[in-house]
């Protein structure tokens, strides 16, 4: 079994697992950090539910893809569960994001977007 | 907003909810408070209301991926221990699969509504005289109907008209012909198929005849053609003009016995001349359309007052006469539906019994699990998950047995709509359908908790550290083995409950059927009914020339001992009665004895193997005005002096003219007409004297069914428009008449059969585990001098217990059950003692017997293997 045929075998992500891996991406968050984090990426359009935030968060902690790190206290003295992304989640990310980004070159080169240099 | 969303939270499972739960509120209500600055009010509001929803929906994914997580193990937990689950899965096919089949059978036969439009409304209007029951008159119809008035939108009547010759399309065939009033098919509210139906106007004297053919002989006879409306069929040599086909799906309904064959329909003036049209021409079903608002109540409240109207007003005919309305509904499914009710609480019953059956091996499994899960207990499994988990293992193990269940109910629903039970009205009509699948899926449920919920909550309540302690020894059996026995007990209950009630009717079955026939039915054959019609065939002469012809070819056949004609034949159910008068006795009008009535040949008695008992049975051509009666009748109406010459005057007679006067000339034994009723004083006249048409040949032949065809042929060779007749062995319509007790005695004891198996599995499986667990005390017990016989008896007396506690509480549930059965025994109490008595006897026998093996087994235990565990 390589690595990558396992990566490929879990794409495409879900809609909600790929916008808190892309959160986590950007550095280690709080459960509410991720909702605000999710609604900055979409410009405001999605708004995570905490139910759905963390039935997902469970899933990526049961698959090893993100961990549970003890984060700093918070303004009212308690401690908050922090999340950061594995080695193996930012994989996966990765793959998902070269996926999609194959996927937007075809629609560049049908003309369904301008063909833009992507940096 | 935050309360909504710590109720919805509370929904979730309890394990993402200790995880998760804390954060959720907070970030829900830190997220609240950031919408409200940036969105206002109603931004905060739509966002609740969205997150709300979102955790609901997460909350029913979780319990879903927990259900399929369990789901799976389940099946590996189960492919463990293939022969357990085959055992468990099995038991569970047979009782659901024919609980399945039985409500297939009850919902199509009774539940599903009659196919007739807003069938609620309609109503069967039953005669009764002198107590039993009877037919209208078209003039008491008339009366009735007139006066109940607006009461009723619509009504009809209608008889069957026996042996209708259809000739001209193809080969002649014998029709169940329907004359009706008109209006039959609207009372019902029932559409042609193409056509119309017949009108007033059709009835009206003097208009053509007119006829409706069904759908079936519209395809066969009439080849699906269209244009055969307008076309003309001959009926009995008569031209009727086809009108109509009726819709696939009619069917005629039988008042008082379920549906009626039916391939043609002619219609009827509602009021005429001529002998159906007299008051006395008791042949008519009656049925009638209530219009909205008018209960039956009020109905019979009027029909009351009509009745006694008619009696004062025609005493002659009517001084006897009654009539009171039913729901149609009850009148053609009511027979099928106690029979039914019946085999519906047996299915139950083995459906309890089986389900007590599999918790007890649950249990059993469970408790050889236990290390199991007290591991899972200790590494931080919620009770509340192995519960869960268990529960969906039996579901597991339901739904298999609900899978095979059906396709079990598919085969056996197969064969009963095959078998074309006559006394189950639409037994054809039966079939596993959605509804049949949804109640399996409601049993499969119910099968789950019956057989799940104790052995679940049992496992999973044990204490941890004692089950760990004693886990691989027999320790703790207290409360799994008294659910254990509580199990093994009600399941001898209900086995004995259901044994008994098939022994009530094996012992009601041997009974009605050993009633004396007072005739020999093996090698009898039966030939017809023989319906020669036309011109030829109208006189008395002409149609007896006929029979004599026929009686002459058919003696001829190879292997034929003896013929006769005759109308009434034992179990064929065409029964005639007449009123009478005898000589020396004045009557009141209107209360003139009656008697059943049948023209039969001269070697009719002869044929039949009956006996003589006093005079002479009739010579061949005899045409004098004679009779023959039986003992019944010479019982009832003579007493002890020797009926020989004595005259009577049965009513019936052929042609117009008074009634001839009639000596007695013999007496013969009573001859069953059928197992069902009770023999009814019958006179016989002579077929010379008053040919019956469609009357049936009777032949005492040698060669059994090989000659048959011969038969069949040298009938049909005299006269090619006669159909060719069916020719059945007397035994067969023996079975026939009893083909209801039949299917009772095989589906009770089929399931009496299977409780009982599964009893004798519990009450092993019970003692077994017993033994298991006492094994180290019984050890000591060895070791400390006790002998076998001691420690045989000690399990003995425990299963016993277990037994009489069971037998007592089936006792109680018998004496409740078998009034179910009250309508369909003969002869037999429903608290038969003998059958209580010898029922009971043999359950505590099987009780022993499973118990014993396992008893021996204690014997065999050596001390020092029992205490080397110590």
């Amino acid at each position: 079994m390589s690595a990558t045929s396992d990566l490929r075998s879990s794409l495409p992500l879900g809609a909600a697992t790929f916008y808190i891996l892309l959160a986590l991406a950007g550095g280690d968050r709080h459960g509410y950090g991720v909702i605000k984090e999710v609604e900055a990426q979409t410009a405001g359009t999605i708004k995570l539910g905490p139910g759905t935030l963390y039935r997902v968060i469970k899933q990526l902690l049961a698959d090893g893809w993100i961990a549970e790190i003890e984060g700093d206290a918070g303004g009212d003295g308690e401690r908050r569960r922090y999340y950061r992304l594995t080695q193996r989640g930012r994989s996966i990310a990765r793959a998902e994001a070269e996926r999609l980004d194959d996927l937007v070159a075809v629609a560049r080169q049908r003309h369904l977007l301008p063909a833009l240099a992507h940096g | 907003m935050i309360a909504l969303f710590r109720a919805v939270l509370a929904l979730c499972p309890p394990g993402f909810r200790r995880e998760y739960g804390a954060s959720m509120c907070d970030d829900f209500t830190l997220a609240l408070a950031d919408e409200r600055t940036v969105h206002g009010f109603f931004g905060a509001l739509t966002y609740a209301l969205g997150a709300t929803w979102d955790l609901f929906t997460t909350a029913l994914r979780e319990y879903a991926a927990m259900f399929f997580r369990d789901f799976s193990y389940a099946l590996r937990a189960l492919r463990k221990t293939p022969s357990f689950t085959a055992v468990v899965v099995a038991t569970l096919a047979l009782a659901i699969g024919a609980n399945a089949a039985v409500f297939s059978i009850l919902n199509a036969v009774v539940l599903a509504p009659l196919p007739y439009a807003d069938p609620g409304r309609l109503i069967a209007m039953d005669p009764f005289t002198k107590g039993h029951p009877f037919s209208f008159s078209l003039p008491d119809f008339a009366d009735i109907t007139a006066s109940l008035g607006d009461s009723i939108s619509n009504s009809a009547a209608y008889t069957s008209v026996e042996a209708q010759t259809l000739t001209g399309r193809g080969e002649p065939r014998i029709l169940n012909a329907i004359a009706s009033t008109p209006g039959l098919f609207e009372t019902l509210g029932v559409s042609p198929e193409i056509g119309r139906f017949a009108t007033a106007d059709d009835a009206k004297p003097g208009s053509p005849k007119t006829v409706v053919l069904s759908d079936a002989l519209w395809r066969g006879a009439f080849e699906a053609n269209p244009h055969a409306i307008g076309s003309l069929a001959r009926l009995n040599g008569d031209a009727y003009r086809v009108i109509g086909v009726a819709p696939p799906d009619f069917r005629q309904p039988n008042v008082g016995r379920g549906f009626a064959p039916a391939d043609v329909w002619t219609v009827l003036p509602r009021t005429g001349l001529g002998t159906q049209y007299s008051r006395g021409y008791h042949t008519f079903d009656a049925i009638a359309r209530l219009s909205p608002g008018v209960t039956l109540g009020a109905v019979n409240v009027s029909i009351e007052r009509i009745v006694t109207e008619l009696q004062r007003r025609n005493p002659a005919e009517d001084a006897t006469f009654t009539a009171s309305a039913t729901s149609l509904t009850d009148s053609i499914v009511g027979n099928a539906r106690t029979l039914l009710l019946a085999l519906f609480a047996a299915v139950s019953a083995v459906l309890l019994v089986a389900c007590a059956n599999v918790a007890n091996l649950l249990l059993s499994r469970a408790s050889s699990r236990e290390r199991e899960f007290s591991v899972r207990i200790a590494i931080g499994a919620s009770r509340g998950r192995i519960v869960a988990q268990l529960l969906v293992e039996t579901f597991v193990l339901a739904l298999g047995g609900g899978a095979i269940g059906i396709a079990l109910a598919y085969g056996i629903v197969a064969a009963f709509a095959a078998s074309r039970l006559s006394f189950i009205p639409r037994a054809d009509h039966v079939s596993v359908d959605g509804s049949s699948i949804l109640y399996t899926f409601a049993i499969v449920g119910f099968c789950t908790l019956a057989a799940g919920l104790a052995p679940a909550f049992g496992s999973a309540r044990r204490d941890v550290a004692t089950a760990l302690r004693s886990a691989g020894r027999g320790g703790d059996a207290s409360s799994g083995a008294r659910a254990r026995n509580i199990l093994v007990a009600s399941e001898i209950a209900m086995t004995l409950a259901l044994v008994i009630g098939a022994g009530l009717v094996v012992r009601s079955f041997v009974a009605l059927t050993a009633q004396p026939l007072g005739f020999v039915a093996s090698n009898v054959r039966i030939v017809g009914p023989i319906n020669a019609a036309g011109k030829r065939y109208e006189s008395d002469a002409g149609l007896y020339a006929y029979m004599k012809l026929v009686e002459r070819t058919v003696a001829a056949v190879p292997g034929v001992r003896s013929v006769a004609w005759a109308y009434s034949l034992p179990f064929n159910h065409r029964n005639i009665s007449t009123d009478f008068t005898m000589d020396g006795h004045t009557y009141a009008s209107g209360h003139e004895p009656d008697a059943s009535i049948t023209a039969i040949g001269a070697s009719f008695f002869d044929a039949l193997g009956a006996t003589m008992r006093e005079g002479r049975a009739f010579s061949s051509n005899e045409r004098a005005p004679v009779a023959i009666v039986n003992e019944s009748f010479a019982r009832a109406f003579i007493g002890d002096r020797s009926p020989i010459g004595v005259h009577i005057t049965p009513s019936m007679s052929s042609g117009t003219g008074n009634p001839p006067r009639r000596t007695i000339v013999g007496v013969v034994n009573d001859i069953k007409v059928s197992f069902n009723l009770p023999s009814r004083p019958t006179i016989y006249v002579p077929m010379a004297d008053l040919p019956f048409p469609a009357s049936s040949l009777i032949v005492r032949s040698s060669a059994g069914a090989a000659s048959d065809s011969a038969i069949a042929n040298a009938v049909t060779a005299i006269d090619p428009l006669v159909p060719r007749p069916q020719v059945v062995a007397m035994t067969s319509l023996l079975a026939a008449d009893v083909a209801k007790q039949r299917l009772t005695v095989a589906a009770l004891c089929g399931l009496a059969f299977v409780a009982l198996a599964l009893s004798i599995a519990g009450v092993f499986a019970v003692v077994s585990y017993g033994v298991t667990q006492r094994t180290h005390e019984f050890g000591i017990r060895m070791a400390l001098g006790a002998d076998a016989r001691q420690i045989v008896r000690t399990v003995l007396v425990g299963a016993m217990r277990l037994a009489f506690a069971g037998i007592v509480l089936g006792l109680f549930v018998a004496g409740a059950g078998t009034r179910l059965l009250t309508d369909e025994l003969y002869d037999t109490q429903p608290l038969d003692p003998l059958t209580f008595g010898s029922v009971t006897a043999l359950v505590v026998i099987a009780a022993l017997v499973a118990a014993l093996v396992p008893a021996r087994r204690a014997t065999q235990v050596d001390p020092i293997v029992a205490l080397r565990y110590e």
